[in-house]
């Protein structure tokens, strides 16, 4: 059997006194679209960061391909694509150069002409014309900048994909827009993905596994199918969105 | 008696974080250095800022320069007049500009305008998450933002004092010619008589070392950033006023050296 592409070995991770994650376990498997899913401030965002090396775990390993990696993960970096809450976008930068940005790095691969070109394709992919090219973020609603940032995490169509809350701020027809496509991005370049998400019926669309994080660690952890038709317990309260009876409200 | 505690519990924190700053501050420094020689050097983004830094900071140098080498020229006439030394009101202009007044008056300003800019934009950078971005993308953001902004006013600064000496030395002459009596030119000519070469040379290394101040300090304090847009507003008020005395500090080590 192959080894996971990413492992979480008893990460633990602290902001002063609030203890966010504690010995946090996760794996992720080639070809797995996998989501993260929990309650605010659970420390959804945090593995996401600890796993592309942007925070640095007080404990604990980050293994990449089997093998202990510390940051910055420079050769894991370079096969990912992610997709920010906010779209992160340049704001000094017009769209087409935000999204063309790996690939003008680039320039023994990709000319200015043929990146340009890719852009726009790839803009033209998540349902943005071409005329948004020259624009600059700022002068794109928040949902178009969303889908601009899902064109630039699909740029190099890399292999293995991160969508930190990729339907928050969307209206619903719009959020089931982008999680169909994410899911269809996914099993076009059979990606592996990891999706950290509120949003139940983007997970239910993307994911294969699921795994739900409280306290600091995961607390419950299953298939889609299984998350489907979950009846009991802490996740069944979270998912149906339900004052949770085993939690006292202080 | 724990009132006397909390107050010494106040001093030894302010002083700890006074040397955790200062340390964050030096080792920023040192890597900057350190990384102005690495590849990738990014020429684009360089260029960009030669012409924010530079070209765009022009009206503010110039028009500081030459009123304030206008009213140096009043003053010292005012002042000369008490020892019959009016005469001197040209060579004194000239060289209190182009040591003194041309490079500290540059440094200050760019440091309002262009330090403070920075810091706001990489600030803004860091609570969109841009920053993370850049990581994601394979790029360092310090190779990115923070060597082109040093690079660039490092070497523009130099250039925007050589003009303001020249505009400063101009207000000094206007004054001069047309207020103070002065011929145009025996003034010209006395403000140039008594120039050395080291003056020159002097000035324009502390524009230098000023340039570098305002785009590492301006740098330094975007990263330091906290969230919100809190965060950015105080991030920006401390690049000025962090660089503003830096620039005045090392303006009387540099004075010093070449005294």
């Amino acid at each position: 059997m192959s080894k996971p592409l990413i492992q979480l070995q008893e990460i633990s991770k602290s902001f002063g006194e609030n203890h966010v994650l504690k010995k946090l376990d996760l794996t992720i498997n080639v070809g797995e679209s996998v989501a993260l899913i929990g309650g605010s401030g659970t420390g959804k965002s945090v593995a996401l960061k600890i796993i592309l090396g942007l925070y640095h775990p007080d404990s604990g390993h980050v293994l990449i391909n089997g093998e202990r990696s510390k940051p910055p993960f420079e050769g894991f970096l370079s096969q990912i694509g992610m997709l920010f809450q906010g779209g992160a976008l340049f704001d000094s930068l017009p769209v087409w150069k935000n999204v063309a940005f790996k690939l003008l790095r680039d320039r023994k691969k990709y000319s200015v002409g043929e990146a340009r070109k890719i852009a726009e394709e790839k803009l033209e992919r998540v349902g943005l014309g071409s005329e948004v090219a020259d624009l600059y973020p700022a002068e794109l609603s928040g949902g178009m900048q969303k889908r601009a940032g899902l064109a630039r995490a699909i740029a190099d169509s890399p292999k293995i994909l991160f969508f930190d809350e990729p339907t928050t701020g969307l209206d619903p027809i719009r959020a089931a827009n982008i999680s169909a496509l994410i899911r269809e991005i996914v099993d076009e370049n059979s990606a592996t993905a990891l999706t950290v998400s509120h949003d139940m019926t983007c997970v239910k669309q993307i994911a294969d596994k699921v795994h739900f994080l409280k306290g600091g660690n995961i607390a419950w952890s299953g298939t889609e199918t299984e998350f489907e038709h979950i009846s009991e317990g802490t996740i069944y309260h979270f998912v149906k969105g339900l004052p949770d009876p085993t939690e006292v409200e202080s | 008696m724990s009132l006397v505690f909390s107050f010494l519990a106040s001093i030894g924190r302010g002083t700890l974080h006074i040397f955790e700053e200062v340390g964050n501050l030096t080792f920023f420094i040192i890597s900057t250095i350190g990384n102005l020689f690495k590849s990738p050097f990014y020429f684009k983004e360089f260029l960009r800022s030669v012409v924010s830094i530079g070209f765009f900071s022009l009206p503010v140098i110039g028009l500081t320069a030459l009123f304030t080498g206008g009213a140096l020229a009043l003053q010292i006439y005012s002042g000369g007049s008490r020892f019959n030394s009016e005469s001197a009101v040209p060579a004194i202009v000239s060289i209190g500009m182009v040591r003194e007044l041309g490079p500290v008056l540059c440094g200050l300003m760019i440091a309002g305008r262009v330090g403070s800019a920075i810091a706001a934009e990489i600030g803004t950078m860091k609570v969109s998450d841009q920053l993370d971005a850049l990581v994601t993308l394979s790029t360092n953001p310090k190779q990115y933002l923070v060597i082109p902004r040093v690079a660039a006013a490092t070497l523009v600064l130099p250039v925007l004092t050589g003009v303001g000496d020249i505009l400063g030395i101009m207000g000094g002459f206007l004054v001069g010619t047309l207020k103070l009596d002065f011929s145009s030119q025996t003034y010209l000519n006395q403000a140039v008589q008594f120039l050395e070469t080291a003056d020159v040379v002097s000035g324009l290394v502390k524009g230098a070392v000023f340039g570098f101040i305002v785009a590492t300090v301006g740098c330094y304090c975007g990263f330091r950033s906290g969230m919100g847009a809190r965060g950015v507003g105080k991030a920006t008020t401390q690049a000025v006023a962090l660089s503003s005395i830096l620039i005045i500090a090392s303006n009387f080590v540099l004075t010093e050296i070449f005294f």
